[in-house]
């Protein structure tokens, strides 16, 4: 059994009366990369930073390395790396300075694979950082979060501001970060297909809890697209067990199922006379489905 | 209309729905309270000039055979003067006989004493010539009704500054005219006739006379035509307006000005000054500066926001009504303050002035600071400089150097002056109006925000003010930073490490400061060079005060450094640091960068202070210890608090708070004298109180800063 690195527990978090984490229980154990869904508010940067004790839970328990969150150990800290999504840095200094400034801190700091990195990425190091354009700033950010090799890498919305090219290294870097050790990230982003590439597992935020958390595959597997053909007219209210969403128009019927079974559905449609096919999704479309906001499919269910 | 007066009602909500500018705007109306209904005439503080002690006043008493009385004990007596101190150390002697039949004591050792009170000894040729002789004698103090013959044109012939009684001057009319070198006379008027006058317009070179009438002999006169106030009539007006050196007359011109309804102008160009003037007077000049710094921040603060909101580019005539509402809220404050201090018995231009002075002065420092120009930004800091200037200028003892033409104009007796002050603060008004639609394009171009202070897309690259080279500025903040390497994880290691993260350099700062004082010093060098006169004239304005812009600076730099760097503190918190020493190591580097704060702070208490040890060990534990603790407290703020507005209220309770434990200390020392060395106990028992206080503050904030999100 791998050791678990984040753990969280019935983790609520409110600012006055605004309730944005509501009983969260959360599981990440080593060597999983974790991709952070959810919609704008769903909660995804409040539980970032309740994991990282950069906010306090108004109740439940939050650990990272099995120490609570909000007391971290100097040792925990040099075990993990955080992008936030801010990346405020000194625009005074230059991109140098800078690295050198955060290795500092850090007593196993790898100048050469910052150099590196810095290389790859075509950071110039005698450039001010406030001369940076923002995604050479983000890219800057990351690689001081990766300079001391953590164990544990945390960033929020991390790609918002890269082109397509530098998004593509960055995600390689995130494949060799956890290629040859045992490494763990938790990221959330909006980039869907992103996620789909390096992501071994996927937390869907809804409403300040976790709406799906778990392997990808799983959720691929999980929530399917059917389309219902039958003689005559369907009701217009088809109650199929985990039905996201249904769309009815006469004969014909677009449901979207969580936790779908082919016995259960083959089951239903008998009753309906009707038939069905099963279509997999793509996680931005289950993204959609899962948060209720699907309208494209609408066009397509009299197809 | 009434889609414009509702859009007018919209912008108007805005002002009260920023907790930030609900903050100010109820700070502006405490304010305004305190000028509009405060009292106006008590708490004096004398400002008609007297003989001047270029250091500290050594008070002795003639030496006796017989046991000192009990309530006299701790007098000094000559003898044991001149047993503790080296007498060429002395400047300043106040000489008192313990009876009244004590011979005046050998001067002769005191070959630099420049000012010399005579108590009142009965004078003989021989102590007169042994005065006389005196190298540098320059202000004396005669308190005998009688003097040998031909002493007074002596004294006259000998110094500048001269105080004494009216009657000696009776005594010895024919010497009067050969005083030659009086330029300062100080007149108690107690016992003379009116027509004392006459005599003395005949001090050929006669520049400032102050008319003291003694209050508490009122009714007990030789005759009855003895002064009991001063009432001048037309021809002694004349007599005071007609001499040719003078320029001053200093006296409390109250019957005057209200019984007798006598206008100043009837002295011109000789200026009748008070001789006292209310310290309520002068606070209200600090008063409305303040207070019209707060007017400006709130309107500047909206009209800032709506002003870089994207809807400004892109929503038709959106400026217009803002800019309007601004300028009416201004305008109307502005219009209340000036009210308000007409009161104080300040004439309508000069309280124009007032008004308009702190936001023609922001205008500039904003416009500057925005505009990208690298020298227009340096220039903001010799303006910050000279504005901590200007508050200190108008405090009771630094008023005293500028009273004479500051009441002058402050009565409105100079207003040509006024009105070039009022159009060129005006202008810059005018001039940031205009410029701000220009200023607000650059920035949404160019730059990033200001944390909290509007509502600037914090993503925005801030690209355009780092792109230019070499500036000075680089030089002085990345200087060192290169080659940093992990060196431990000691507290001192670390706390070196935060504070390489500032853009303050404390060192840097002191250098500027050696430099300007360099400058300084070679410029006045240069002028007494040229003019010949005293490097460091008796009246200049006092060092504190020449001292105190550049160490006001650095007294609010280190809580606005950390101020700017509260955002990057999320990331930096997850350091390898534990969140306990993380606390700890922020508030030792918070702390350390008030070193400079702390150095000027001991240095400006001591430049005025008394010399005793042990009232220099008292001011040490107020100025050197509690009141850098509690500058530490009050700037741990920044760290302690998210919300900006939290942060500025609490920073201003702090503020306040100890001004008001000082004040009421003050006033109840004021209303209840002990003197010597109680004063001096009390002084040790407020050094530990606010020791305590301040230590107290610091376990507070650390506390609160322990528990602080940094998220």
């Amino acid at each position: 059994m791998k050791p678990t690195i984040i753990q969280a527990a019935n983790l609520h978090k409110q600012f006055n009366d605004n309730q944005v984490l509501t009983g969260l229980d959360l599981k990440i154990e080593s060597g999983q990369i974790v991709g952070l869904l959810g919609t704008n508010g769903s909660g995804k940067s409040t539980l970032i930073k309740c994991v990282l004790g950069l906010l306090k839970p108004t109740s439940g328990t939050s650990t990272v390395f099995n120490e609570n969150s909000w007391d971290l150990s100097a040792s925990a800290k040099s075990r993990l790396g955080y992008v936030s999504q801010e990346f405020t840095l000194f625009p005074w200094m230059t991109v140098k300075a800078m690295t050198e400034y955060t290795g500092a801190f850090y007593e196993h700091w790898d100048d050469a694979y910052v150099t590196r990195l810095m290389k790859e990425w075509n950071l110039n190091e005698k450039q001010r950082v406030g001369v940076l354009s923002v995604g050479q700033r983000q890219k800057l950010a990351v690689i001081l979060a990766l300079g001391h090799h953590p164990e544990l890498l945390i960033l929020d919305e991390p790609v918002a501001s890269l082109d397509p090219v530098a998004r593509r290294q960055f995600l390689q870097s995130l494949i060799e970060f956890t290629e040859d050790e045992e490494n763990t990230i938790l990221f959330s982003t909006h980039i869907t297909s992103d996620l789909e590439r390096v992501a071994s597992h996927v937390v869907f935020l809804e409403e300040g809890n976790i709406g799906f958390s778990g392997e990808l595959d799983l959720l691929k597997h999980h929530v399917k697209r059917v389309r219902i053909s039958a003689e005559q007219d369907l009701p217009l209210r088809l109650n199929f067990p985990g039905t996201l969403r249904s769309q009815v128009d006469g004969r014909y019927a677009l449901l979207a199922v969580k936790n779908f079974q082919t016995e259960a559905m083959e089951t239903f449609t008998q009753e309906l006379n009707a038939t069905f096919t099963v279509e997999d999704l793509n996680l931005e479309e289950i993204f959609l489905e899962l948060s209720g906001v699907s309208t494209h499919a609408e066009a397509e269910v009299t197809v | 209309m009434s889609v414009q007066s509702n859009q007018y009602k919209q912008i108007l909500k805005t002002y009260w729905q920023r907790p930030l500018v609900l903050l100010l705007m109820v700070i502006l109306l405490l304010s305004f309270l305190y000028l509009a209904v405060g009292k106006v005439g008590v708490n004096v503080t004398q400002i008609g000039p007297r003989p001047h002690a270029p250091g500290r006043i050594e008070r002795v008493y003639t030496d006796s055979d017989t046991p000192k009385p009990a309530e006299k004990k701790n007098l000094q007596t000559y003898s044991e003067l001149l047993e503790h101190v080296d007498p060429q150390d002395v400047v300043a002697l106040s000489l008192t006989p313990l009876h009244g039949s004590d011979p005046l004591p050998d001067l002769s050792p005191f070959q630099n004493l420049v000012y010399l009170d005579l108590g009142g000894f009965q004078l003989t040729d021989a102590n007169v010539n042994q005065i006389c002789q005196l190298p540098k004698l320059d202000a004396l103090v005669i308190n005998q009704h009688r003097l040998p013959a031909g002493a007074l044109q002596r004294f006259g012939t000998k110094v500048s500054q001269l105080q004494m009684l009216a009657l000696t001057l009776e005594e010895h009319l024919d010497e009067v005219p050969q005083m030659s070198n009086v330029k300062l006379l100080v007149l108690n008027l107690f016992d003379a006739a009116p027509d004392i006058l006459e005599n003395v317009v005949q001090i050929p070179h006669l520049q400032q006379l102050t008319l003291l009438v003694p209050q508490n002999i009122r009714g007990q006169s030789r005759t009855a035509q003895a002064w009991n106030y001063i009432d001048l009539n037309e021809q002694q007006i004349a007599l005071l307006r007609n001499h040719p050196t003078l320029k001053e007359v200093y006296a409390n011109w109250f019957y005057m000005d209200h019984v007798r309804k006598i206008k100043k102008s009837a002295f011109l160009p000789v200026r009748a000054l008070p001789i006292a003037y209310s310290n309520n007077k002068i606070q209200a000049i600090s008063g409305t500066v303040f207070s019209m710094v707060i007017l400006f921040s709130i309107v500047s603060l909206q009209l800032w926001a709506h002003f870089i909101s994207p809807a400004a580019r892109v929503v038709p005539h959106y400026l217009v009504p803002h800019r309007r509402v601004a300028v009416g809220i201004f305008s109307a404050a502005a219009l209340l303050f000036g009210v308000a201090l007409l009161r104080y018995g300040y004439g309508m231009l000069p309280s124009l002035n007032l008004v308009l002075f702190s936001p023609a002065f922001c205008c500039l420092i904003v416009i500057a600071q925005l505009s990208g120009k690298t020298y227009l930004k340096w220039l903001t800091v010799p303006m910050i400089v000279s504005l901590f200037w200007f508050f200190l200028l108008i405090k009771s003892q630094a008023f005293k150097t500028i009273a004479s033409t500051a009441i002058w104009f402050l009565w409105g007796q100079m207003p040509i002056l006024s009105l070039i002050i009022i159009g060129i603060e005006i202008a810059c008004i005018l001039w940031s109006l205009t410029k701000l639609s220009a200023v607000t394009d650059l920035v949404n171009e160019s730059y990033t925000s200001v944390p909290a202070f509007s509502p600037w897309d914090s993503q925005r690259s801030k690209q355009f003010q780092w792109k230019k080279k070499n500036r000075l500025f680089f030089w002085l903040i990345d200087h060192g930073i290169s080659g940093l390497k992990y060196r431990g994880g000691s507290t001192w290691n670390m706390v070196h490490l935060w504070r390489q993260g500032n853009t303050f350099r404390p060192l840097a700062a002191l250098t500027f400061f050696v430099l300007v004082v360099l400058f300084g010093l070679l410029f006045q060098g240069m002028r007494c060079y040229l003019t010949g006169e005293e490097l460091f004239p008796h009246n200049r304005i006092p060092l504190s005060v020449i001292l105190g812009g550049p160490c006001g600076m650095a007294i609010l730099l280190p809580a606005i450094t950390w101020w700017q760097r509260r955002k990057s503190l999320e990331v930096e918190s997850m350091r390898p640091v534990s969140r306990k020493n993380f606390v700890k190591q922020l508030y030792l580097s918070l702390a350390l960068d008030h070193w400079l704060a702390v150095i000027c702070l001991i240095g400006l208490s001591l430049f005025d202070a008394p010399r005793g040890v042990t009232e220099v060990l008292g001011m040490f534990l107020l100025f050197g210890i509690a009141a850098p603790l509690w500058l530490i407290g009050m700037s741990s703020s920044v760290l302690a608090f998210k919300r900006s507005w939290v942060i500025v209220f609490n920073m201003i309770v702090l503020m306040v708070l100890p001004i008001a434990f000082f004040a009421s200390i003050a006033v109840f020392n004021n209303s209840n004298p002990v003197g010597g060395s109680e004063d001096v106990q009390l002084l040790f028992q407020m050094g530990l109180t606010a020791i305590a206080a301040a230590i107290g503050l610091n376990v507070l904030m650390y506390f609160t800063v322990l528990k602080r999100e940094w998220g």
